[in-house]
């Protein structure tokens, strides 16, 4: 009797472990709703400006000359430019590299991995003879920010395809987000779930709901244009623990199931934050 | 009485030199010793904590100070300041066991915090 009830006991934790993807959205979303009930939930892709008026006032200010302008622009000149084999960008891309940023990450089934836009503008470098750009280098942030830019109003979609793979690659995103790590002992989740809302300094810690709608973003504290990837650098530094290369494989899966999260949302990048 | 003082004045010399030399020469010879066995084990120690650091970078758990603490472990025993080197040298080793506790415990304790 006391091994059946362990054995069940088991069964059920195995399959609360392996929530499906869906599932976990409904719970992600409805968390925050009643978390912050005055807030709508379209209201969610604009960050920390969501739930904090006063830093939204100013917010609202700074786009009136939005600071990621010139990376846009720069990204679109970058976009038109042929490779010298005369292909370009818009080749590598379903219509033509416009309004697609929602699609992704995307698991890919032939490389068996999550692609994150970023990757897969280097890929499509790579592949038409082209060296790939540094993961933080202007121009790729630039390329991301157009590419963001020409998906405004789109709504976000991210697949979890019926592949063991990639609900590994989604389930390996979640427990990087749900785990402690660092000196500090914090989960993303400590600050971005349990803790939004809540001030640290002089700030507030945002809802994790629409993170990653707005990236990349023009942040004025650095005078200068920052990828998502760059920000978990960034958090993973502040809990102190050693950051992860952008782009490395648990970033892309931390990528991969953040957006999945916030699928059915617009996306609004790119962005400006302090 | 004139005569006297320059005997009285070599015998002083004498028995103070005799009554600092030797012990210098003793906590000199000590300090040495205990010298030698520092760089030994504070070498070890840094060992111990390079070990501990990479156990945590294989997992890719690794805090951030670990490295430079190690760093600085390394540059203090180069000084010759062991007992700097050997505090950070244990500092780090503690920091990258601490890492993999927690990798460790995480690897249940994550879901405990899903939103359901």
């Amino acid at each position: 009797m006391h091994r059946l009830a362990l054995a069940c006991l088991a069964v059920a934790l195995s399959v609360t472990a392996r929530a499906d993807p869906e599932q976990d959205r409904e719970a992600f979303r409805a968390y925050f709703l009643q978390r912050f009930p005055d807030v709508p939930v379209a209201e969610y892709v604009n960050g920390i400006y969501a739930i904090d008026d006063k830093a939204r006032a100013q917010w609202q200010e700074i786009e009136a000359f939005p600071p990621y302008e010139f990376a846009v622009e720069q990204g679109e000149a970058l976009f038109g430019q042929p490779f010298a084999n005369g292909r370009g960008y818009a080749d590598c891309f379903e219509n033509g590299g416009i309004g697609v940023r929602q699609h992704f990450p995307r698991f890919d089934l032939e490389r068996g991995e999550v692609v994150t836009l970023e990757l897969a503008l280097n890929l499509c470098r790579m592949d038409n003879g082209e060296s790939p750009y540094p993961y933080e280098s202007d121009d790729l942030i630039a390329l991301s920010a157009y590419m963001a830019w020409t998906s405004r109003g789109e709504t976000i979609d991210v697949k979890v395809p019926d592949d063991p793979r990639a609900l590994a690659a989604y389930e390996d995103g979640k427990r990087f987000y749900y785990s402690k790590r660092g000196q500090l002992n914090f989960a993303c989740s400590d600050c971005h779930v349990t803790s939004a809302g809540s001030w640290v300094r002089a700030d507030h810690l945002s809802a994790s709901l629409g993170h990653p709608s707005h990236f990349p973003v023009y942040r004025s504290k650095l005078g200068e244009m920052i990828s998502l990837h760059s920000r978990f650098y960034g958090c993973i530094r502040d809990v102190r623990a050693r950051p992860l290369d952008e782009q490395s494989e648990e970033y892309r899966n931390l990528e991969y199931f953040l957006t999945y999260m916030s699928n059915g949302l617009e996306v609004n990048g790119p962005g400006a934050r302090k | 009485m004139m005569v006297r003082t320059p005997w009285l004045v070599a015998v002083s010399l004498i028995l103070a030199g005799h009554a600092s030399v030797l012990p210098a020469q003793e906590t000199s010879n000590q300090a040495e010793a205990a010298a030698q066995l520092s760089a030994e084990s504070v070498a070890k120690s840094i060992g111990r904590a390079e070990a501990a650091r990479y156990q945590a970078a294989e997992l890719r758990v690794e805090w951030l100070e670990t490295g430079s603490l190690i760093e600085q472990a390394r540059k203090e025993a180069g000084l010759g300041h062991y007992e700097k080197a050997m505090a950070l040298a244990d500092k780090a080793r503690q920091q990258g066991e601490l890492a993999v506790e927690q990798y460790e415990r995480e690897a249940e304790a994550w879901q405990q915090r899903v939103v359901r």
